[in-house]
């Protein structure tokens, strides 16, 4: 079928032993990929009795429908398993050029199962694929692993998507890193990569990705490529343009999310980002946006520009939120990130939370082994990413995820303990945006700001709400409110976000949502619509919950830190909290709006029924 | 007359939010203004539609746009902040 190759790739590590599955018509249109698609075949192989870090957990590399098109955004794919960190889904989206090439190298998905005896790596070209030792790649980061292999495999163009010594060591926050600089940030994909002794996937394909009517997709392509005015704003800024406004309108996450204005946060706005640390941008495959931020320091920091730079959520996970106002350090621990292969946002906040565990006493000096790990000490905030990468010493609590460790801490610390279903938060307040925290309690891979809504895009009137009005939400509502049209927003959001994570294309390139569905149309050759995408997310999202309440997570693990609750002391928003009763309000309101059990989370049946997804009661 | 100060945030990127073929241009400018103006005249006067303007902080506190400026006072700007996309206008 257009689209697609129609080829899933299985690997057996531990037998060493591979095949090529084809997955039928119906099964593409009715999951895309992506994330649906990955709810879709975790739902069929991953039951409760599953060891995250086991050998009988899948790990799974996929792609969508538009993936390696000539369409801007198509690089992406996404990664996914049951996750270590939250012991739900588990699943990261991620950019650069991997995805693109597993298709031109034959396949849509790859499925990893087993664990290897040995380190191992996977190499998968023109349809062909070996599993190869990786013996002398283990242990190393991620630029140098990438450098050694690409000379072993005598191809200075095949992409790679590895883990660094974090994935090795099983940091539960441990991502996968597509060619050195993309994160598979979430989820702890890395961890799971580790468990099974797989150093990473290299790719290289000639194969050309078939298409119903390409003449479509060059036409929008074009129209993405003649934005002067976006392509300037991505290229000068990225992401890290929204630093000043969300500080100066009090919502920049800022010691552990105590507060929503960083007093120092000036020094971390993009200019003076771009004129201190930036020497480059960087971007996708057949992206014309080069959104990516490539920085060098020397001096104390020596910045290695090979692991590209922050962004907006690097920025404020170790800045603002560690108290850090020195752009350099933050450069740095984003590089020991990047190298060792370690979500940016999963380790800011696991420092953050270290750290006011220091100063309520609750950890002291000796507890942290002799790091200094006080909000604003830069130095020790670098010191702790290298013993996080390697478990030395208390880096091995601190691998553990902030919920692990609230537990281990005791005395009430997870009151300030920033995690919702056991994934530290992303740098977006809920008490500034309440959906976007509704979208933390209640997301299937736990707090994940790609599933929530950042209520200030429907703030206010006027052409922003356009989009909006195509989904039925008509009316703008104010910021801080969180009424049954703030879940109906949300939910109708969440569909469509878990459609673009499905066809794996990037939130960044501005696809209306008519272009969309005229590019999987002519991308596939389906006659699809609005309608049936929409469907697809949602179908996405409620297999998801359905595995989460398979693995025993219920209504009542659907919840924010108490902190969220407590009124913000200072900024712009200070006075300003979550209400609780608005807020418990919503989340039942939520499960009855998607067909869910509010007593228990379940999926109803009437739901599952009318989603197609009656095979999941068998 | 009275004068302000205006700093229009940085846009990251927006979900699809129309913006004016010219983008949004951030930085900071010092406008003058009649007596009496409001939040929303100050807008109008800079040709920003109000759904760009997705918070309005006046000397640190956020605040609707009927309020009236004085003069010093300083404004800051907020774009809706999604960390997702930007959508031409002659896109629609």
């Amino acid at each position: 079928m257009p689209g697609y190759i129609g080829k899933t790739l299985r690997v057996d590590l531990a037998n060493r032993r591979t095949s090529v599955e084809e997955m039928p018509d119906e099964i593409h249109r009715t999951y895309l990929g992506g994330r649906a698609m990955a709810a879709y075949l975790l739902m069929k192989s991953c039951g409760p009795e599953v060891d995250p870090l086991g050998p009988n957990n899948k790990l799974h590399f996929l792609t969508g429908p538009l993936t390696g098109t000539q369409l801007p955004g198509s690089g992406r794919n996404s990664v996914a398993a049951l996750s270590p960190l939250t012991g739900r889904f588990g699943e990261a989206q991620v950019g650069g050029y991997f995805g693109a090439e597993l298709k031109r190298a034959g396949f849509d998905h790859v499925i990893v199962e087993g664990r290897s005896e040995l380190p191992v790596y996977l190499w998968v070209h023109d349809g062909n694929v070996e599993i190869r030792d990786a013996r002398a790649a283990w242990g190393l980061n991620t630029a140098d692993a990438q450098d050694a292999i690409r000379a072993e495999v005598g191809d200075r163009f095949a992409r790679t998507a590895l883990i660094g010594p974090a994935g090795e060591r099983m940091v539960r926050y441990a991502c996968v890193m597509n060619d050195v600089n993309h994160a598979a940030g979430r989820s702890g994909m890395g961890a799971v990569m580790g468990s099974k002794n797989l150093k990473g996937l290299v790719v290289r394909g000639h194969e050309h990705v078939p298409v119903a009517r390409p003449e479509v997709i060059r036409e929008i392509a074009q129209k993405i490529a003649q934005n002067k005015a976006l392509l300037d704003q991505h290229r000068k800024y990225g992401t890290t343009g929204v630093t000043s406004g969300l500080n100066a309108s009090g919502g920049l996450p800022t010691r552990n999310f105590q507060t929503g204005h960083f007093e120092a946060g000036e020094a971390l706005y993009a200019d003076a980002f771009n004129e201190t640390v930036l020497v480059d941008v960087d971007g996708c495959y057949a992206c014309p946006l080069r959104c990516k931020r490539v920085v060098e320091a020397e001096s104390p920091y020596a910045v290695d520009r090979r692991f590209g730079g922050p962004e907006y959520e690097t920025i404020a996970a170790f800045g603002s939120n560690c108290g850090v106002s020195d752009l350099a350090a933050i450069c740095k621990a984003n590089e020991l990130c990047a190298a060792s292969g370690l979500d940016t946002i999963s380790t800011g906040n696991v420092i953050a939370f270290a750290m006011e565990c220091r100063e309520r006493e609750l950890l002291k000096k000796a507890d942290l082994s002799g790091l200094d790990l006080t909000f604003g000490n830069a130095e020790a905030m670098v010191r702790a990413v290298e013993m996080i990468a390697s478990r030395e010493a208390i880096g091995d609590l601190l691998a553990e995820g902030v919920a692990r460790m609230a537990k281990r801490v005791g005395a009430g610390a997870s009151a300030f303990a920033m995690e919702a279903g056991g994934q530290e938060l992303a740098m977006h307040m809920a008490r500034q945006k309440p959906a976007m925290g509704l979208g933390y309690a209640i997301g299937p891979a736990g707090a994940d700001h790609g599933l929530g809504l950042h209520d200030t895009a429907i703030a206010n009137d006027g052409p922003g709400m356009l989009p909006w009005r195509e989904l039925g939400v008509l009316k703008p509502m104010p910021l801080t409110e969180l009424s049954a049209n703030k879940v109906r927003a949300l939910i109708y959001g969440q569909c469509w976000r878990t459609v673009l994570d499905s066809l794996s294309t990037c939130i960044f390139v501005p696809y209306s949502r008519s272009d969309l569905v005229s590019l999987v149309s002519a991308a596939t050759g389906w006659n699809s619509s609005l309608f049936e995408l929409m469907k697809v997310g949602q179908r996405g999202i409620t297999l998801a919950r359905f595995f989460n309440w398979r693995h025993g997570f219920t209504r009542n693990d659907d919840r924010l830190p108490e902190r969220c609750f407590e009124p913000l002391p200072t900024g712009a928003m200070a006075g300003t909290a979550v209400d609780r009763q608005q807020f418990d309000s919503a989340i039942d309101l939520y499960h009855e709006m998607m067909g869910w059990d509010p007593a228990t989370g379940k999926p109803g049946n009437g739901t599952l029924m009318e989603l197609g997804l009656g095979w999941t009661r068998e | 007359m009275i004068e302000v100060t205006v700093h229009r945030h940085g846009a990251g990127s927006w979900e699809a939010i129309p913006v004016p073929p010219h983008g949004w241009p951030a930085g900071v400018e010092r406008v003058r203004l009649p007596d009496g103006t409001d939040v929303a005249g100050l807008l109008v006067r800079l040709g920003i539609d109000r759904s760009l303007a997705s918070i309005v902080v006046v000397n640190g506190r956020i605040c609707e746009v009927s309020t009236t400026l004085s003069h010093g006072d300083k404004v800051d700007l907020v774009p809706p902040v999604t960390g997702g996309r930007l959508l031409p206008m002659e896109a629609r």
